[in-house]
């Protein structure tokens, strides 16, 4: 035995209506007189009421159009038995647990009860914390570095300590280097300073990047990794601290005196403090200020540089000028989008120049700019011997808006006191120009290939 | 005319008192000129001379439970109604003994059976309520709303005879027709007949004069028992003449129109040929002008405070259940049922009635059938916002509990008048605290598809109206206490705006998981939504309404995909408006998005961005989320439009960094 519930008609200008609510679901037992749904006319809102009682059955959905005479549900005498239900598991359906998403996979991947945390709003740092708890509990899968297998090498008096090494040629060696680590990989023309000590799990040094004087990256975990990528710079006196992972995208410079730590403690965790543990990550072509510190957990997105002496414990966001403490947006790096065009680049590269012209006399070299911009002649003058620097940059270089790569021709005589250009590339950042001159397009100036 | 000194001394002996008063009345005023004049009198004064003998008639026949409505130009009927004539000198000089404690001044008078108004014709729906009360209560008590010739050209006057007319009401306008609105003649302003005007509503019409007194007692006599004896609307047209300016100085009429008319004067013929003594009268004003003068000046400051910083504690949700028409249907009945004076009038509302076969019961279903269980005190009125409203203020005045509802919020317009006007101003300007236990409710907001002028949210525009409480209905709040609280201790008139689309929610659906619900411990309380209180939340949400369910929503994508929790303020009574757990969650996030359906200028997001800037209160982020647009039928554009969760949600986003 069943019935139908038909839409009224309302009033002569109206041919059709648009259902606005249903109120049951399918299944429901309902009264007669209940209203069971409602649809939307010309101007107000009507509502359909169904004179038996049983269980209802809907044949449209919300927003669907209907006609007047159109049967909107069925109300069943007998209970409707849907074989084909599934009912489907939800960890938030059966509680008044809020589980991000982030967290969800973790308790899926780990097949976690999610009543263990007992707490209403779980989020992915809860999950992890819970893992980290289990986990250093269970003894046997302590995972106990090896020392021993740290065999002692020794590279122009510097000391490495590793399991596998992979060092390039072409590596600048500073005085009294040590190194220790499981993996250590030096891609070719890195240099490093005096005095470096650096211990971590993995470390990786990208090409042309260069770490400076007094720089410390240490820890006592032993599982935190140390990737710097390429043309990236680490500043004299940097501190580092890798209990996590401290990863230096492309192009990144940190300048002097700057401290990177990934832990932060509050109390003992015995007294009801927290510690935590995070990795920090900076990505493309940003510039941290000297004197800055990063906390754990700290990324920063590419092309923002921090102002010095800047604490920063947020993340930010990318291309903008950040400072503080703790750092917070200044403003937006508007340079980043005025500098397109080929124009304001050339004469950013001619002022490159220039300086670069400047800079030589210093070193007792003279730069005579040839009748095209980018040719020089350079003079040395306590030898008296003079060559062609020549500088070739293409018009696709200039209008792409990515990195420019230059390239330098010339030769020097070989009796020039044993050196000889053969081709080195220089780099000019679009926004960054100046950091570019006064780290790595000075220093190639002087950091000639040796024959 | 011009009468011989037999007929002169024939007229005093028949009317000697109802004479005596109307002379007071003339000196009194003259005394008021000549204090103006003086400099002792400040602001304006609008004399009746040439027309005392108006009210001093309808006195004769006025019971004292007779309500008189009056205009600007209301110091004779003020007189002639209460002979409280200190009260009134007092009132004009701005003293604290006046009639309305200093604070209404000439035109706006207050006695217990006696109101006036300076803008035209407004208090006519209000007359009309007052009588339905009477007439509702049998008290066989009259109504008599005075106007001018020039009042005529509002529309509200036709409104309010409508309404008078189709329910019967006994209430008799009277229209003293001086000619003139203010310096126009009235052959400038009236087109055709008035008694053909007043005729066509189906109203008793009776027409006199001031120049025969004889027609002028008989008429007021006839229309007086008329409206009370049958228990219907009566209007009285009566042709008189104001011998004096509009104001004071400003006249602008032909001097020879004057004299003559000053020659013809009743009262100018009984003096002139020394029939009456006028000392005894102008001592008695010298008196109590002397008295006046020499009274405290009035020092009321009004107390009414739109913003206030309140600590309130915070109470703990009860779950709710049903939908939201079905409970303030709920609501209604009760509170019907608890007080057997209460009505409820609004355009649609009736369920049945004799002339329609199908059940309709208001556009939203919310009154549904109590009409039907109700009998009589569940009305269905003409298209006229401005008339209803004002007809819910003259009940509630009257002491009738009454809701009225507007069918759809953008009407509310149409009687802001009333609110702004006579509302808001009768409350307090009459130095006492008067309640007005009226609620007008109505929904607003979009997101059906009715275009520009069905899905507005326009509360803003009520905001600032002192002496007005405004209430928004959101999905989590508590229906039925919430009416019951609006007639409960509250004094002033409600607006209670209500959202189209939250008709149709279920009270419990959409909640966040994990969130906990909290209310303020007040009449009408603030929710406060907080994630639990060992997580801290980054941004402070503000909101009032429906707008809720959309900030629910984002908030849940915001945990979920990006684990950020906000704490969610809305506010229920955004007139006055405590912001203390607004303030209390800002100093904890320094971070503060204001939500509004509406548009975002001079509105909800304006009134707590100036408490903040006036306190010097610390906030990194501030960002107000609103709709400046006309609202478009197409509801694809509707949705680029209004403040949905995705906007929410990504505005949100950029303060993360």
């Amino acid at each position: 035995m069943k019935y139908n519930i038909d839409v009224l008609k309302l009033g002569a200008s109206d041919d059709n209506y648009i259902v606005t609510d249903l109120m049951f679901k399918k299944g429901d037992f309902i009264q007669s007189g209940t209203t069971i749904a409602s649809y939307e006319s010309s101007k107000a809102d009507m509502e359909l009421s169904s004179d038996e009682s049983g269980y209802i059955e809907y044949i449209v959905n919300i927003g669907d159009r209907v006609i007047p005479g159109q049967t909107i549900a069925i109300i069943h005498k007998n209970k409707i038995i849907n074989e084909n239900s599934i009912i489907e598991l939800n960890p938030n359906s059966n509680s008044e647990i809020n589980i991000s998403e982030k967290a969800r996979e973790l308790i899926k991947l780990h097949n976690i009860d999610i009543l263990v945390f007992n707490k209403k709003i779980i989020k992915e740092k809860d999950v992890k914390e819970y893992l980290l708890l289990t986990n250093s509990t269970d003894m046997n899968t302590y995972d106990v570095p090896d020392y021993l297998e740290r065999k002692e090498t020794h590279i122009s008096n510097n000391i490495i300590k590793a399991i596998t090494t992979e060092i390039s040629d072409n590596i600048l060696w500073g005085k009294n280097i040590e190194i220790e680590c499981d993996k250590l990989i030096i891609e070719e023309n890195v240099s490093i300073g005096n005095n470096v000590f650096l211990r971590g799990k993995e470390i990786y040094i990208g090409k042309e990047s260069r770490i400076g004087s007094n720089v410390i990256l240490t820890n006592s975990l032993y599982e935190g990794n140390l990737i710097v990528g390429q043309r990236c710079m680490i500043g004299s006196n940097s501190y580092l601290n890798n209990e996590k992972n401290i990863i230096l995208e492309n192009d990144v410079c940190i300048s002097s005196d700057v401290k990177l730590i990934t832990h932060r403690q509050w109390h003992s965790p015995l007294l009801g403090g927290e510690s935590y543990f995070n990795e920090i990550v900076i990505k493309n072509n940003c510039f941290i200020g000297p004197g800055s510190i990063l906390m754990p957990g700290v990324v920063v997105n590419e092309w923002t540089t921090v102002l010095a002496n800047s604490s920063v414990i947020n993340n930010l966001e990318s291309k903008i000028l950040a400072g503080g403490v703790p750092a917070i947006k200044i403003k937006d790096n508007n340079r980043l989008d005025s500098l397109v065009n080929i124009e304001e680049r050339l004469k950013i590269i001619i002022k490159a120049f220039n300086n670069f012209n400047s800079m030589l006399p210093n070193r007792n070299w003279i730069l005579n700019k040839m009748s095209n911009n980018f040719s020089y002649k350079v003079t040395s003058v306590s030898n008296n011997i003079d060559f062609t620097l020549k500088i070739i940059l293409t018009e696709d270089q200039l209008e792409s808006k990515s990195d420019i790569y230059i390239l330098l021709q010339g030769v020097i005589p070989k009796d020039f006191e044993g050196i000889e250009i053969e081709s080195h590339k220089i780099r000019i950042n679009n926004g960054l120009i100046f950091r570019y001159l006064n780290n790595s397009f000075f220093n190639s100036g002087i950091h000639l290939k040796s024959i | 005319m011009i009468y011989n000194k037999d007929l002169l001394s024939k007229i005093y002996s028949d009317f000697s008192i109802l004479i005596d008063e109307a002379l007071f009345i003339r000196y009194f005023e003259l005394k008021l000129l000549d204090l103006y004049e003086e400099g002792r009198l400040t602001g304006t004064v609008h004399t009746c001379i040439g027309q005392e003998l108006i009210p001093a008639c309808l006195a004769k026949f006025s019971l004292e439970d007779d309500y008189w409505l009056s205009n600007h130009r209301g110091h004779g009927h003020y007189i002639s109604k209460t002979n409280d004539s200190y009260g009134l000198i007092a009132e004009i000089l701005s003293k604290d003994s006046g009639c309305s404690r200093g604070v209404g001044g000439s035109q706006h008078l207050f006695n217990n059976k006696f109101m006036s108004n300076g803008l035209q014709g407004g208090l006519l729906p209000i007359g009309n309520g007052m009588a339905y009360s009477n007439k509702f209560k049998n008290n066989k008590a009259i109504v008599l709303a005075f106007i001018g010739d020039g009042t005529l050209g509002e529309g509200i006057v036709y409104e309010a005879l409508n309404l008078a007319s189709l329910w019967n009401i006994p209430i008799l306008y009277v229209l003293e027709n001086n000619g003139y609105a203010q310096s126009t003649c009235n052959k400038q302003t009236i087109a055709g007949s008035v008694q053909k005007r007043i005729e066509s509503f189906g109203i008793k019409y009776f027409n006199t004069n001031t120049d025969d007194i004889y027609n002028l007692y008989e008429t007021c006599n006839q229309a007086t028992k008329y409206v009370r004896e049958m228990c219907l609307p009566g209007f009285i047209e009566i042709n008189t003449f104001r011998l004096k300016a509009h104001s004071k100085g400003d006249d602008n009429r032909k001097d020879s129109v004057i004299t003559f008319q000053n020659q013809n004067d009743l009262l100018n013929q009984l003096i002139s040929e020394k029939i009456i003594a006028i000392d005894e009268i102008k001592e008695k004003i010298n008196k109590i002008t002397y008295e006046a003068l020499n009274a405290k000046d009035s020092e009321i400051l009004p107390e009414f405070k739109f913003i206030t910083n309140t600590p309130v504690d915070l109470i703990a949700y009860k779950p709710l259940s049903g939908r939201i028409n079905s409970n303030i249907y709920k609501a209604l009945n009760k509170l019907m049922n608890e007080n057997s004076d209460m009505h409820i009038v609004g355009e649609d509302i009736e369920f049945l009635t004799e002339y329609t076969e199908k059940p309709y019961g208001g556009a939203f279903k919310v009154t549904s059938d109590l009409s039907e269980k109700f009998k009589g005190r569940v009305k269905n009125t003409p298209i006229s916002e401005s008339a209803i409203i004002g007809f819910g203020i003259g009940m509630a005045l009257n002491r009738n509990k009454t809701v009225v509802e507007i069918m759809f919020g953008d009407f509310m317009t149409l009687a802001f008048d009333q609110i702004l006007q006579q509302a808001s101003k009768i409350s307090s300007m009459f130095g006492v605290k008067i309640p007005i236990p009226l609620l007008v409710r109505t929904p607003m907001g979009g997101r059906r598809g009715y275009g520009p002028t069905h899905s507005q949210s326009l509360e803003k525009y009520f905001f600032g109206i002192p002496n007005v409480l405004i209430l928004a209905l959101n999905q989590r709040i508590n229906v039925e206490d919430l009416y019951s609280n609006i007639f409960g201790k509250n004094i002033d008139m409600t607006i209670l705006f209500e959202n189209k689309v939250g008709y149709t929610r279920f009270q419990e659906e959409g909640k966040i998981l994990g969130y906990q619900y909290k209310y303020s411990n007040e009449n009408f309380p603030t929710l406060v939504i907080s994630p639990p209180e060992d997580e801290s939340p980054l941004i402070t949400i503000v909101c009032y309404g429906q707008i809720l369910e959309e900030i629910e929503k984002a908030s849940n994508i915001l945990f979920e995909k990006h684990e950020i929790l906000c704490e969610i303020i809305c506010v229920t009574q955004i007139q006055p408006l405590n912001v203390f757990p607004i303030i209390s969650s800002i100093e904890f996030t320094k971070n503060i998005i204001i939500i509004e359906e509406g548009s975002g200028i001079a509105s909800f997001n304006s009134i707590i961005s100036s408490y903040i800037l006036e306190n010097n209160l610390k906030v990194k982020n501030f960002i107000k989320l609103s709709n400046d647009n006309i609202i478009s039928a197409s509801s694809k554009v509707e949705n680029i439009q209004l403040v949905d969760a995705k906007k929410i949600v990504n505005e949100i986003l950029k303060i993360t960094f």
